[in-house]
């Protein structure tokens, strides 16, 4: 018995926690003081809140509760990061080394120090959508000021190396940020053995509020970073304005949460993901994964199916909630850079369609989206002109190529 | 992207769906891809010679919902029609019938390109034809 419609794109979000709405609500209502007005019993109780909040969301990552600066968001903790390392260096025109995969959100700001006379390296990803770290050593030149690479990607699920990564950069003296928006909460990611310096967080992706989430900043690293937000000096004064506090409450919940049951779904969730890809590749041909299957996260399943485009897939599956890399299925005009940067063609990048489990998923919810894509996708490839042109001459040797193994 | 409940009918219920044997003589097959979008459509007619009547359609298409039903769409609309009216419909009514967003226009376009190119590969083989006829008895 599966409960429609079916959720699996938990990249985009997850569900808030019932026991996170609880811990919540008092909050909301009649805990309403101001955590900076420590003056009175309103405010201490907000306060007391906060910090304990802080600290079940340093423990999560193996970091100090100071070390927590709380923000709106992942988004605005990568601004945070990437700005605010950039305008606290002396260099200039200082230099920001990159990923061509990382989100908009990594990648925009760095577009925008761009144009204020910034050098910024985009690195390529491999057909695995791993960097390389030769090429990483070599791009980090004297100007050099960050290393941004995020630990798990958004669409394509591929965890960069990032203990391997954080030690090129200290070699050389460079900051290291990770956006671990889609790590934190879902993997273990501990911030003294990966020894990143800043990393971004995301309440909502696991299970929290939206609209909160937090930047790692590792003690020593304090010093080598301004403030984006002013106004008041709030969270060591990194940033500033009224925290919000039934959403830092409900971070910190979703944090002790996921400490305490992340590590006992993992096993569970990937075998539901496992059973999810052997389910396509068993009753279709034409499926492709994108990316590395191994350096993945356990809740990531991104596939193209030949021959379709992933707008019309995501239309007819109305009762299944995933997302696409189709140009269609967005905002832009462009289907998905991440796929095309694995050297995916173009039609293959439209065809990409991303599942995202989560602790909540169950095997017959796996199993009723196998059958449902099996259908769409079969009924989508009847009518698709390409998979006629392909039986009529044979396999076309470039669409194969496209088609084949990693 | 919203779409309209035509697109949604024809998209989930799409009518002439398949292929008839490109090669035979009354058959016109055209086959059109969307410049810089890479959607694909590919409709086929079956022309009765005497009266011109369009007496069988069938289309393919690959791409977005919106692509797959403006082909479906004009498959729809060309049955029963004469080459002369068939060649009438133009992308904007398409657009119009469909209620297609402004940015989902080249569907439209993509569409009434695969009836053109239809006819077109129709009439070369049916004045090829006459042409050979012409031959014959001199």
């Amino acid at each position: 018995m599966v409960t429609l419609p079916i959720y699996m794109d938990s990249h985009a979000t997850t569900r808030l926690d019932p026991r996170v709405l609880d811990a919540m609500l008092p909050y909301l209502s009649e805990h309403f003081g101001n955590p900076a007005s420590r003056t009175h019993a309103f405010g201490r109780k907000a306060a007391a809140a906060v910090d304990a909040a802080r600290c079940e969301v340093a423990a999560l990552i193996g970091a100090r509760s100071a070390e927590i600066v709380f923000t709106s968001g992942a988004t605005e903790s990568n601004n945070l990061a990437i700005k605010g390392i950039v305008a606290a260096s002396d260099l200039r025109p200082c230099h920001v080394v990159t990923v061509i995969t990382e989100h908009r959100a990594v990648l925009d700001p760095c577009r925008q120090l761009e144009s204020n006379g910034c050098d910024v390296t985009r690195l390529p990803v491999g057909p695995d959508g791993l960097i390389d770290l030769d090429e990483l050593a070599r791009a980090i030149t004297p100007r050099t000021v960050l290393v941004s690479v995020m630990v798990a990607n958004n669409e394509i699920g591929v965890c960069q190396p990032i203990a391997a990564i954080a030690e090129v950069a200290a070699a050389r003296g460079v900051m290291f940020h990770t956006d671990a928006a889609q790590a934190v909460g879902r993997v273990p990611v501990d911030v003294d053995r990966l020894r990143v310096d800043l990393a971004s967080i995301s309440a909502h992706k696991m299970h929290g509020p939206k609209g909160v989430g937090a930047l790692y900043v590792r003690r020593q690293a304090q010093a080598r970073l301004t403030s984006i937000i002013d106004g008041g000096g709030h969270e060591h004064g990194l940033r500033s304005g009224t925290l919000n506090v039934p959403g830092i409450v409900g971070f910190g919940k979703a944090a002790a949460l996921a400490s305490a049951e992340t590590n006992g779904a993992l096993s569970r969730i990937a075998s539901l993901r496992d059973r999810l890809w052997a389910g396509f590749q068993t009753r279709l041909t034409g499926v492709h994964l994108n990316g590395s299957f191994k350096h993945r996260v356990p809740h990531n399943l991104n596939v193209s199916f030949a021959h379709i485009d992933g707008q019309a897939l995501l239309t007819a599956l109305d009762d299944v909630a995933v997302s696409s890399g189709s140009a269609c299925a967005s905002a832009t005009d462009e289907p998905s850079y991440v796929v095309q940067a694995l050297g995916a063609s173009k039609q293959r990048a439209r065809a990409s369609v991303r599942f995202g489990l989560d602790r909540e998923t169950t095997e017959a919810e796996v199993d009723y989206v196998i059958d449902k894509v099996v259908r769409v996708v079969t009924r989508l490839r009847d009518l698709s002109p390409l998979s006629d042109e392909l039986s009529e001459v044979g396999r076309d040797p470039v669409v194969e190529k496209q088609l084949g193994g990693r | 992207m919203v779409q309209s409940s035509q697109v949604n009918d024809y998209f989930r219920h799409p009518r002439h769906v398949g292929s008839i044997p490109a090669d035979a003589a009354d058959v016109g097959t055209g086959r059109v891809e969307s410049p810089g979008h890479g959607d694909v459509a590919r409709l086929q007619v079956r022309v009765e010679e005497a009266t011109g009547v369009i007496q069988e359609a069938r289309f393919k298409a690959y791409g977005c919902s919106f692509a797959i039903a403006s082909a479906s769409f004009v498959a729809d609309q060309v049955m029963g029609r004469t080459l002369v009216s068939a060649l009438t419909i133009t992308a904007d009514e398409i657009g119009e019938k469909l209620s297609l967003p402004a940015t989902k226009q080249y569907c439209a376009q993509l569409a009434y390109d695969a009836i053109r190119a239809a006819i077109a590969d129709y009439e070369t083989k049916r004045d090829a034809k006459a042409h050979l006829t012409t031959e014959d008895e001199r």
